[in-house]
């Protein structure tokens, strides 16, 4: 399982990734997940040129092991919505979840299902960047985050 | 490859061969002994022969003597073939009017098997019949006479030709376009081919490397300057703070500010542990991607997915004599169930689904906590700016009492801020890996230090390529150095192989003269058991070293050719005749004799209790007519006094 981070996402970031700094350790990982979490809402897939060339994680990392299950799960979502599956088409249903799902990797996902997984991040990273300034703080980011996501309603007050 | 002689045919050449065929048929006898009396057209079947073999480049007299008659125009000799079992027709058409010749090549592989011009031979073949070589195989005794000094190289080109040496030639020339290819490649990538492209590329590389130090030591300076610029930030704070706490009341102020923020500071960091641990959790980043987790996992329970039934039921079924239908399970059902059990999930995927439906379905959060959490995250940052505006003020408030240092602390600050801003900025633009980043700030291998180690690694590769270019030369002359070595070596150990094989022929032909080969070089040198280098030799013994060195020569080589000789013993004694004849024709698959009667005695007859000879006797009845006559009892019988050539 390899992650590519979106292009412009680490220059993005780069005032709240810390190190180690306690609890506002912010991970790469992190940033990755903000923005694949906003792709696949958006049900929008990037293209392979967004994604930086290198591969900057190999599986998930501690924090995020017990939503292996959960990522799978809502990128097996968000691919029936974006082909238009029927909720009634049980064998396109089965046959997605076949093509995505691999159970020996840690992920849970396919090299096809590891691939949509970047390709969803770096759609949701451009959109992020649509919606918020380069965070100055992690504070700063975690209200803008939250804001991104709830645009119709009020900011949190 | 093996090349074999199936039958000729002349028409018009002198000698009486007006229109004379010589079919060796079908099955082609091992041995053919052809009697032909002196004056017949024997050294003329042989020139003929070779050139029709080596397609040889005859002259207009040469041509115009073949013609049989002044009322003749034209002639022709035409010689069929067999090589690897297919057959050929090559033709010789003579022009006795203008003198000159063509040579037809009727294959096969061509369509219709039509005869077309020049002399379509196989190409493995076409090496070895150069004339020089035609007459080794081709050979008559005249031959013998100079075998000692057949051409200063014939005796090894002739191993080199036969053995095919001339192969590592063809090795090394290959060497010789990889290296062109090589540098055509180099050229495309890199413009280097020569050692001025080694030269340019090293020197790229080494600027690349200057330049990789002097942007690390830029790196170390920013980050000194960094932490100067930080230590003199909290400097100032201090410096600032004493300048507060000078007036009683600001001080009151600005400790309630201090106590504020710093519960503020604490309360921030607690709301973003909270916020991290929610935003990693994909249900309680908004309701409704906990709404969708859900509704993936009701569907696939509704739908009963993944069915109970997976690929590897399907596997075993395909397996059984018979459906649980009840039905049989042919190859064809099996192939038919083994390729439809793909689209099931396997056992581990349904597992693993199962496993992911239950935490869809159990997927449970409170969709309010992300924005109870933000929103108390905002309303702290909010409290700060006011903390930070209250403490600005306390600050404005000192200097419009007149307090001109804090001011100019300020301003340093100020400025301090704007340098720690300018020394971000460099840093970022020195250090960022982002490509797209790396764009925007213009950043290139002279100020970036990421980009700077790619050019690095770029100059590295196209030096590499250069210097490979170079290297790759030096090993090429290597490979055919090591290559004319050992096509040396082979001519040396073949050239003794062929030696020891020849004298062990001499020793059964030439028993009491120990006439030896002593060294192939050029041409062959012989001794004998009393002088070192014997230079008088009979014409019998020449020809006995002929056949010892020839059929050791030809005997064992991977082209097999036949052989074909005229007049073999007519200079032998009847001893050694029947030498020649108990040896020589077991060591080829074909042999064409050509024999005067007197040649029958000692040698002829020593293939009277074999099998598998043919025998012909051709013989002139007229000025312009000749007879042919096959089988052993008139070749046995026949009497004629040999014309006068």
């Amino acid at each position: 399982m390899s992650f590519l981070l979106p292009q412009g996402c680490r220059a993005f970031i780069k005032n709240i990734v810390a190190p180690n700094d306690g609890a506002k350790k912010f991970i790469l990982f992190d940033a990755f997940y903000c923005s694949l979490m906003v792709g696949i809402d958006a049900r929008k897939l990037g293209i392979k040129e967004d994604l930086e060339s290198e591969v900057f994680l190999n599986g998930y990392p501690e924090d995020y092991k017990g939503q292996a299950d959960i990522i799978a799960g809502l990128l097996i979502d968000a691919e029936l919505d974006r082909k238009a599956i029927e909720p009634e088409n049980k064998a396109s249903i089965e046959r997605e979840m076949t093509r995505l799902v691999n159970p020996t990797a840690t992920t849970r996902l396919s090299d096809t299902g590891n691939d949509l997984l970047n390709l969803y991040a770096a759609s949701g990273f451009k959109l992020i960047q649509d919606s918020m300034m380069a965070p100055a703080s992690l504070e700063e980011f975690l209200v803008a985050y939250y804001q991104l996501w709830h645009r119709d309603s009020a900011v949190a007050e | 490859m093996e090349l074999r002689v199936l039958g000729w045919r002349y028409e018009n050449i002198r000698g009486g061969l007006r229109n004379v065929e010589i079919d060796l048929g079908a099955g082609t006898s091992r041995w053919t002994l052809v009697q032909m009396p002196n004056g017949t057209g024997k050294t003329t079947t042989m020139s003929l022969f070779r050139a029709t073999f080596s397609g040889e480049n005859l002259s207009a007299q040469t041509v115009r003597d073949l013609r049989a008659s002044d009322e003749v125009k034209q002639g022709l000799f035409e010689m069929r073939l067999a090589i690897d079992a297919r057959p050929y027709r090559v033709q010789l058409r003579l022009n006795f009017e203008d003198g000159s010749h063509t040579y037809w090549t009727a294959r096969s592989e061509t369509r219709a098997g039509g005869l077309e011009e020049g002399l379509s031979l196989p190409t493995e073949l076409r090496p070895l019949l150069t004339p020089d070589f035609t007459r080794l195989f081709v050979f008559d005794g005249e031959l013998a006479k100079e075998i000692r000094a057949v051409g200063k190289d014939r005796a090894a080109g002739a191993i080199r030709t036969l053995y095919r040496l001339d192969r590592l030639d063809d090795l090394n020339r290959q060497v010789r376009r990889l290296v062109e290819a090589q540098q055509q490649k180099a050229a495309a990538i890199s413009s280097a081919t020569e050692k001025k492209g080694v030269t340019r590329w090293k020197r790229a590389y080494d600027a690349a490397l200057d330049r990789k130090v002097a942007l690390t030591q830029e790196q170390r300076r920013l980050l000194q300057e960094r932490k100067g610029l930080d230590a003199r930030s909290e400097e100032l704070t201090s410096l600032i703070n004493a300048r507060i706490v000078q007036d009683g009341s600001l001080k009151t102020r600005k400790d309630a500010l201090e106590v504020e923020r710093e519960a503020l500071d604490k309360r921030v960091l607690n709301l973003i542990a909270q916020g991290m641990s929610l935003l990693r959790t994909p249900a309680k980043i908004h309701p409704r991607l906990l709404e969708r987790l859900r509704a993936l996992g009701g569907k696939l329970t509704e739908l009963k997915l993944p069915k109970t039934i997976s690929a590897e039921f399907f596997r075993e079924l395909a397996e059984q004599p018979e459906c649980v239908c009840g039905r049989p399970v042919t190859e064809h059902v099996k192939e038919a169930i083994l390729n439809r059990a793909n689209i099931y999930l396997a056992e581990d995927q349904v597992l693993v689904i199962n496993k992911m439906k239950l935490a869809l379905r159990e997927s449970s959060a409170d969709a309010t906590e992300f924005t109870t959490v933000a929103t108390a995250l905002n309303g702290a940052l909010r409290d700060l700016r006011t903390n930070r505006h209250a403490q600005d003020q306390i600050e404005q408030e000192r200097i419009e009492s007149g307090d001109i240092e804090l001011e100019r602390l300020r301003k340093e600050k100020t400025t301090n801020e704007r340098s720690l801003e300018i020394n971000d900025d460099a840093f970022e633009k020195l250090t960022t890996r982002d490509h797209a980043r790396q764009a925007e700030l213009r950043a290139d291998e002279s100020n970036n230090l990421p980009c700077c180690e790619a050019e690095i690694k770029r100059c590295k590769q196209r030096l590499e390529t250069a210097t490979d270019t170079v290297r790759f030369g030096q090993q090429a002359s290597y490979v055919q150095k090591i290559v004319s070595e050992t096509s040396a070596l082979a001519l040396e150990r073949l050239r003794e192989r062929v030696r020891l094989a020849t004298n062990e022929k001499l020793a059964q032909l030439v028993p009491s003269e120990a006439l030896r080969v002593a060294r192939i070089s050029g041409a062959l040198e012989l001794e004998s058991g009393r002088t070192a280098t014997k230079t008088g030799v009979s014409e019998g013994q020449s020809l006995a070293v002929a056949y010892a060195f020839l059929t050791s020569l030809l005997a064992e080589a991977p082209t097999k050719l036949p052989f074909i000789v005229d007049s073999p013993a007519v200079s032998l004694d009847v001893q050694v005749r029947r030498e020649v004849g108990d040896l020589i024709p077991g060591l080829f698959d074909q042999m064409i004799m050509f024999v005067i009667s007197s040649e029958r005695e000692g040698f002829a007859d020593a293939f009277y209790e074999r099998e598998n000879v043919k025998y012909v006797t051709l013989w002139r009845t007229g000025e312009e007519t000749s007879e042919i006559h096959e089988g052993l009892d008139y070749f046995k019988t026949f009497h004629q006094v040999d014309a006068v050539a």
